[in-house]
């Protein structure tokens, strides 16, 4: 579905100098400096998969997905959607896929949502009947019902990425490109998003392609992650190799008073203590959660326990550190 | 694709009406300046007997086409002076990434409330001036309108040029060029004759607000032949092809914003 081979991108970007004799120096010539915010990637994308792009801020996600919708030019090397070059695709090509970017609303700002959606019907000259079960599904799934006659500025945050989803699905795309679709959002919505996505993923088919920084979206919608660094692809396969190539620690956190010491039953852990607060960060490949847990409760008198697994902040900030490696 | 157009538009309205005070605000602050605008010949003629040649009610009617064109280019393709606010802030990606005409989405986008105002002062003005110019008949009618639609081709098309301008600049955020050129566009109030060649040759075909205003009104007056009126439409369509082709490789020029 998606194919990419070496792709690159620069910018160009102009590169100011400091102060207002360095402002008044560019005013006469520009320096230019060449900025690669892609390099060299490789990855493909199965029919009907469901893709997450782990990276920090600036990796390049965002230049990869533009260049998949065709609004950048690649510098060099390939990219293929569909088997055609999304440049080339004009609308034909626009009209298979979708496009939501979380900080930005598809939506007409000042017209209820309903008019958005029937601006969108004949846009794209939608079948009516087709329209129609597209349209009771999203306002169904996504319980939209009181939103429609709301004007898209008025919307909360969470009620506009509804609307917003909803209406990316209205002319059915066979493939869908979300950057940072839960950026913002509080639980509930995030919920009902990601179970809304993996439904269309599972039961249309749908492709998607998506960029976020919280591990539970990527979790709960994608079975394949490739991570990208500096432009570069470091890691490319399944979710849960990922996590066991680069998570290699869990920790427990416990509140409440100790009553015997840790350390001996737990040789390989780091434990560190704050207040009434005890931290036991351990290797998952030398115990089970469920020895820790049992140590830690013939230790302590416990008042509060929770295990946490590392947050994809963690774990990429683990990939690109380097630790992960090996 | 028109009656979308239109809807958004009505919508729009709908959507500014909510503020009832700054609604009324707009029509009647676009009233006023037009109004006080119009005042200018009247102290100019109260002084002078003519302007090279010029009667008063001339004038008056190179206003009026002025209005025209300006209002309805506000009311109808207000989102042009969107173009550099979409580009900074990287809303133009939305644009890209649907499958409809950019150029229609820009135009759809958004309603300019003076225009209203601006549009019905050009309006009102335009027959009263013909009639006391005594061209209040038929053919002066017909060539009228033909003029004046031809007039808001060439204004929007010139302001589709000045806005491309962004996608080549990185000055991030505000321009001023597309409001220069068109400040320059208002020395286009009189006839051409009194200003030196230089200026004629700008407000004629760089900033083609000559074609806009003053050639019509020298069509309708006699000064022009008749078939002018070709030359005018001709002006028009060249530079909406001009500004089209301007605005597309812009957009081949776009970067998009952030990484």
């Amino acid at each position: 579905m998606i194919e990419a081979q070496n792709l690159s991108k620069a910018y160009k970007i102009n590169r100011k100098k400091a102060g207002l004799k360095g402002a008044i120096g560019n005013l006469f010539h520009a320096e230019w400096a060449e900025k690669v915010a892609v390099d060299r990637l490789s990855f493909h994308m199965r029919e009907g998969k469901a893709l997450a792009c782990i990276g920090e801020n600036g990796a390049g996600k965002s230049t990869l997905i533009k260049m998949m919708i065709g609004i950048l030019t690649p510098t060099s090397g390939k990219i293929r959607v569909f088997g055609q070059d999304p440049r080339r695709g004009g609308r034909e090509y626009l009209r298979r896929i979708g496009v939501i970017f979380g900080q930005k609303s598809n939506l007409w700002t000042d017209i209820p949502v309903i008019e958005s959606y029937h601006a969108v019907k004949t846009l794209y000259k939608l079948d009516g009947e087709m329209f129609r079960r597209n349209y009771d599904r999203v306002v169904e799934l996504l319980d939209l019902e009181e939103l429609l006659p709301v004007p898209a500025r008025k919307l909360s945050l969470g009620q506009r990425m509804r609307a917003d989803i909803g209406m990316v699905f209205l002319h059915s795309p066979e493939l869908l490109f979300l950057d940072e679709p839960t950026i913002g959002l509080d639980i509930n919505v995030k919920h009902t998003i990601r179970t809304f996505l993996r439904q269309m993923n599972q039961e249309t088919g749908t492709g998607i392609f998506l960029t976020s920084h919280d591990l539970d979206d990527i979790d709960e919608i994608c079975d394949d992650a490739i991570v990208i660094s500096g432009g570069k692809l470091i890691y490319d396969g399944t979710l849960d190799r990922m996590k066991h190539r680069f998570v290699q620690d869990k920790m427990i956190q416990v509140t409440g008073k100790q009553e015997r010491d840790l350390q001996d039953l737990l040789p390989s852990a780091r434990i560190s203590r704050e207040g009434r607060v005890t931290r036991i960060v351990y290797p998952i490949q030398e115990y089970s959660s469920a020895e820790v847990l049992a140590a830690v409760s013939g230790c302590f008198a416990i008042e509060d326990i929770t295990i946490q697994e590392p947050d994809i902040d963690e774990v990429v900030s683990r990939i690109f550190g380097g630790e992960g490696r090996a | 694709m028109i009656r979308i157009f239109l809807s958004l538009k009505s919508q729009y309205i709908k959507t500014e009406m909510e503020y009832t005070a700054n609604f009324w605000m707009m029509l009647l602050s676009g009233v006023l300046t037009r109004v006080v605008s119009m005042a200018a010949p009247f102290v100019i003629y109260s002084n002078l007997p003519d302007i090279a040649g010029w009667k008063k009610d001339e004038v008056y009617l190179i206003l009026s086409f002025l209005f025209i064109a300006e209002g309805l280019c506000s009311v109808l393709f207000e989102g042009i002076w969107h173009i550099p606010e979409m580009v900074f802030s990287g809303r133009f990606d939305c644009v890209l990434s649907r499958p409809v005409s950019p150029l229609y989405q820009v135009l759809s986008y958004g309603i300019g409330l003076q225009g209203i105002s601006v549009f019905l002062v050009g309006a009102v003005s335009l027959p009263v001036f013909l009639r006391r110019l005594g061209i209040w008949n038929l053919p002066g009618t017909v060539m009228s309108l033909f003029l004046a639609l031809c007039g808001m081709l060439l204004c929007m098309s010139f302001y589709l040029l000045c806005n491309s301008a962004v996608f080549w600049f990185d000055s991030g955020g505000s321009t001023s060029i597309p409001y220069t050129l068109t400040e320059i566009g208002q020395y286009a109030r009189y006839p051409l004759e009194i200003y030196p060649g230089i200026v004629r040759f700008l407000l004629l075909v760089v900033v083609p607000y000559g074609f806009i205003c003053v050639v019509p009104v020298e069509i309708l007056r006699g000064s022009l032949p008749w078939p002018w009126c070709l030359g005018v439409a001709g002006a028009s369509l060249g530079f909406f092809l001009l500004a089209r082709t301007v605005f597309y490789r812009g957009i081949g020029h776009y970067e998009s914003v952030g990484m």
